[in-house]
């Protein structure tokens, strides 16, 4: 996360949700959309397995999804689609403004792609970062790793905070 | 009731007890349709995934034509590709299953994008899908539901 950054999103709760809130632990950060069928789900389902392989010691970290589609997806809807993988994962939503201010800043990229049937879907950047306890990018996570590994590169950014 | 349609009961329950006994699997010409399974979704979702193999045993390449199932109102060919760390979601076009080749449909790659789902994936559902060739013809499959992030058929 750039300094300065500024923005204000909701958590899956409706409560605040800002830099200041990357700066106090940790943080894993997916982006992505509730109406990914596809990749989503397996990203967020990698989340779920990674906290268990830290066991206790997913308390220290903050399993974050970031929508890069604030238009459909609620707080609600975030809530809902979260707990479907680990209620731990906290999911973030926002103004569409405010959104593209914190992807911005996390180094984010995302694009609306209008569909044929009226409808659209969203490209959007797949990496899975991982953050410091100042939000700062330390690492980035590999899908095609064992979840066993992205508990280890969480064990040690956190040995370091 | 007539001699007849008892028959065609008999031979309707004979074929139910078949279709269960290989729920898993469907053929249609030379065509072989089996491990379709889905993902499970919240209640409110709009869309689904659903995977499955279709292998060719015949000397001809088919294509799938179109699909439908109750649970939505469109059900669509997509493809997943992951360019540098952007993921891009689009249609597939015409899958075709090569002679004596399989079409693998898997997570991150070829799937069966579900739209305006009517209620959500509950696990442990099943469903039906008629998948329409565009030689072989129609058939219908039933699809099983698994976890939200299963990776495969279970």
């Amino acid at each position: 996360m750039a300094e300065g950054a500024d923005w204000r999103l909701l958590d899956e709760t409706g409560s605040a949700f800002t830099p200041d809130h990357l700066r106090t632990k940790p943080t894993l950060v997916v982006f992505g959309f509730t109406h990914c069928p596809d990749v989503c789900p397996t990203s967020l389902s990698y989340v779920a397995g990674t906290l268990q392989a830290l066991g206790p010691q997913a308390e220290a970290v903050r399993p974050l999804f970031v929508t890069v589609d604030p238009e459909r997806d609620t707080t609600d809807v975030m809530a809902e689609y979260t707990d479907l993988f680990d209620p731990r994962i906290i999911g973030v939503t926002g103004a569409p403004d405010q959104i593209s201010a914190a992807l911005k800043s996390l180094g984010a990229y995302s694009r609306k792609v209008p569909q044929d049937d009226g409808g659209y879907t969203m490209d959007h950047t797949a990496t899975m970062l991982l953050l410091d306890d100042q939000g700062r990018p330390r690492s980035t996570l590999d899908i095609h790793e064992k979840p066993e590994v992205a508990a280890g590169k969480i064990r040690l950014l956190l040995e370091k905070s | 009731m007539s001699k007849h349609s008892v028959i065609a009961g008999a031979a309707a329950l004979v074929l139910a007890f078949v279709a269960s006994a290989h729920a898993e699997m469907a053929k249609v010409g030379d065509l072989v349709i089996e491990q379709a399974w889905a993902r499970a979704t919240t209640p409110s979702a709009k869309t689904g995934a659903t995977y499955l193999s279709v292998r060719n045993t015949g000397p001809e390449s088919d294509s799938i034509l179109s699909m439908e199932t109750p649970v939505a109102s469109h059900a669509m060919a997509h493809q997943t590709r992951q360019e540098n760390d952007v993921s891009r979601m689009s249609e597939a076009g015409p899958l075709s299953v090569p002679p004596g080749g399989a079409l693998e449909m898997k997570p991150g790659g070829t799937h069966i994008m579900l739209m305006d789902l009517g209620g959500g994936l509950r696990l442990g559902q099943q469903f039906p899908l008629t998948i329409t060739f565009e030689k072989a013809g129609k058939v219908e499959i039933p699809v099983k539901v698994g976890k939200p992030g299963a990776m495969g058929p279970e």
